[in-house]
């Protein structure tokens, strides 16, 4: 489970954290206080042993006799486990003198402080080269120092689980919105697009996040239902001529036809093959445009000469429905498909002728803009009305369906035209008045 | 038996049309769904074919007004086969579908089991006494001996079999049995009756003058 290592790690690297402050903390803490007992020992210790080499009464350079107080004897007279003592070497490391005759206490190589055993010991030179040491043991502050050690460790561990509880608790209540994002996400399919992750109740960085996938899976879904629309509409396509060649001739097979009725009934089936061939191939090029498949060859070459060459071909089509075409092309020189923009050019125009009043014109202009080649093609015919125009681009949207299918139209021209224009890096507008005309625009870049 | 047939692809339009006329069927042809439903409205076919995507007024819109006045028997042609839309058809009101494409013997027959369905005579062999219809394979029986009937003669026959029990007027003559494409000025629907009387026994269809002509 992914999240339960990600929460796991969060936990770990809190408790390591934790656990650093927390003993640096609780270790300072022993240490100073330590420190400041054993100070309070050490004065107490320096301040006896100096009282003791004030005690001490030098006989010559090399002797000394001592000569102790009352209260010094009284306060050496203790007995006890950290009871205190003295000891008085001379100058040839002989013990002059000690409080408590049972101990064994080594000769100090030199004055100072330290700990021995359990206790401490200080050490300095008193007068005729004698050596004086005060010794105590520190019995109640080791015991003092042991339950401080336990109060830190309890304390600190209490504070370690109880927070890294809480931490575990906090990172399962912060990952859980990713664990709903996953489910969401593990719920949404090919046949079930349409769940969403709920970002109601989601935090600021969560609920981004959320809205993100929610909005991918918008799009996602949006890519789906076109292609579903477009297998459907491409279906559809295809069935209609399908139903006319096989009623056809399962008609014209009942019984022994005429040779008029033999002709017109394969002129109806060449009519509906000629459609399918038409959607055929034109699904085709958008499949192969679709998957990248569909490479352009592009050249050099002056773009006039081939839209000419284009409009040239459809003269008869223009003749046979009275349509004027004319043409005002200036020379331009751009890189492009030959063979893919002569089609977008037949496209256009032949849309412009077919789409057209009797006695209409076509205008083809080519000229340059900004450095770009500006190809319109425009015509006096039907018009598109405005809540279709977003739409012509679309595979297989018609306009005037019934007309488009008598013109023996694919519905994927213009799909095609725009995924040429696109492919070369240009732009394609259209801008249409009901029975005044429609005029289409493209913008090719030169390279 | 009158069929109405709406179906914006001219080709289609046409060859269903001539089937439908050769199996013995009138028809009236509408190329979208307005005049479709103009025609529907304005009279009694027997069964409508009805394409669902049509111009200016589609399939459903066609079926859902038509239902409002009419309970025409309707065949959807369809062509697409998602599930959604059959079950739409139907309960928008459709008797029956037919998904593109299509055999158009298929069609046909159904288009008669429908018909048949709609008069309330599912079984497609009718009996009058010694006189055995089959209006599936359209021929007629007289004492088990095959009778020939011309193919008007026949729709006569079947219209007056399948209204058994009630007066047929002429009216409803014309508009079953002819089609839009049928001269209806001559007067020929007494020619019929008295060849079907030679053919099949005088007694089998009477005659209510002035009203009509009915087999009991």
């Amino acid at each position: 489970m992914p999240f339960g290592s990600l929460r796991l790690k969060l936990l770990i690297w809190y408790a390591a954290a934790l656990l650093a402050v927390t003993a640096a903390f609780g270790s300072l803490l022993y240490l100073d206080f330590r420190r400041s007992l054993y100070d309070e020992v050490d004065g107490r210790l320096s301040r006896q042993a100096t009282a003791l080499a004030g005690s001490i009464q030098p006989e010559s350079e090399r002797s000394f006799y001592v000569e102790l107080a009352a209260e010094q004897v009284a306060y050496f007279d203790q007995d006890g486990e950290s009871a205190p003592y003295y000891a008085i070497w001379d100058r040839a490391g002989q013990l002059v003198d000690q409080s408590h005759p049972a101990l064994a206490i080594p000769v100090p190589a030199a004055p100072g402080a330290w700990q021995r055993g359990d206790g401490r010991e200080h050490a300095l030179q008193g007068p005729a080269g004698s050596l004086v040491l005060v010794g105590q043991g520190t019995h109640e502050e080791s015991r003092r120092l042991a339950r401080l050690l336990a109060i830190i460790l309890v304390v600190g561990s209490a504070v370690l689980v109880l927070t890294l509880a809480a931490g575990w608790f906090l990172t399962g209540r912060a990952l859980a919105p990713i664990k709903r994002i996953s489910e969401a996400a593990a719920t949404v399919s090919a046949s079930n697009l349409a769940a969403r992750i709920d970002v109601a109740e989601m935090e600021t960085e969560l609920g981004e996040l959320a809205t993100t996938i929610n909005s991918t899976f918008d799009r996602l879904q949006g890519a789906f239902d076109q292609q579903t629309q477009f297998t459907a509409d491409a279906s559809h396509e295809l069935r209609t001529p399908l139903s006319i060649v096989l009623a056809q001739a399962d008609l014209t097979l009942k019984r022994v036809r005429s040779v008029p009725e033999y002709r017109d009934a394969l002129e109806t089936i060449r009519r509906s093959a000629r459609r399918m061939k038409s959607v055929v191939e034109g699904l085709l090029v958008l499949a192969r445009a679709d998957t990248g498949a569909l490479a352009l060859v592009k050249e050099e070459m002056d773009l006039a000469p081939a839209v000419d060459d284009a409009c040239r071909l459809l003269t008869p089509l223009a003749a046979e429905r009275g349509v004027q075409l004319e043409m005002r092309l200036e020379p331009f020189s751009a890189w492009v498909d030959r063979e893919r923009f002569a089609e977008l050019v037949a496209n256009l125009v032949g849309n412009a002728i077919r789409y057209n009043r009797e006695g209409g014109r076509v205008e083809v202009r080519l000229r340059r803009q900004n450095g770009e080649a500006l190809l319109e093609v425009a015509d006096t015919g039907i018009g598109i009305p405005e809540d279709e125009l977003p739409h012509i681009f679309e595979r297989f949207y018609r306009v005037d369906k019934a007309r488009s299918r008598a013109l023996g139209g694919s519905g994927l021209g213009l799909a095609i035209t725009k995924w040429v224009v696109e492919a070369h890096g240009g732009k394609i507008t259209v801008a249409s008045k009901v029975g005044a005309g429609t005029t289409f625009v493209v913008v090719l870049p030169r390279g | 038996m009158k069929i109405l047939l709406v179906e914006d692809e001219e080709d289609l339009l046409q060859v269903i049309g001539t089937a439908l006329r050769e199996s013995g069927f009138s028809v009236d042809l509408a190329a979208d769904g307005e005049t479709g439903l103009a025609k529907g409205e304005s009279e009694d076919y027997d069964a409508i074919v009805l394409d669902i995507m049509l111009p200016r007024l589609d399939g459903w819109a066609v079926l859902s007004e038509l239902r409002k006045t009419k309970t025409t028997p309707v065949l959807l042609l369809t062509a697409r086969d998602a599930v959604t839309d059959r079950v739409e058809g139907l309960n928008r009101g459709a008797d029956d579908y037919l998904t593109k494409p299509f055999d158009l013997d298929e069609l046909i027959a159904r288009l008669r089991a429908l018909i048949r369905r709609s008069v309330g005579s599912p079984s497609p062999i009718v009996t009058l006494g010694t006189v055995e219809i089959d209006t599936a394979a359209r021929t007629v029986t007289k004492d088990g001996q095959p009778v020939e009937l011309s193919a008007k003669e026949y729709a006569l026959l079947e219209l007056l079999a399948l209204h058994r029990g009630r007066l047929v007027t002429r009216t409803m003559i014309y508009e079953h049995i002819y089609g839009e494409e049928d001269d209806t000025l001559s007067n020929v629907v007494d020619v019929y009756v008295s060849n079907l009387r030679r053919k099949l026994g005088g007694e089998l269809i009477e005659t209510r003058r002035g009203q009509g002509y009915i087999i009991r």
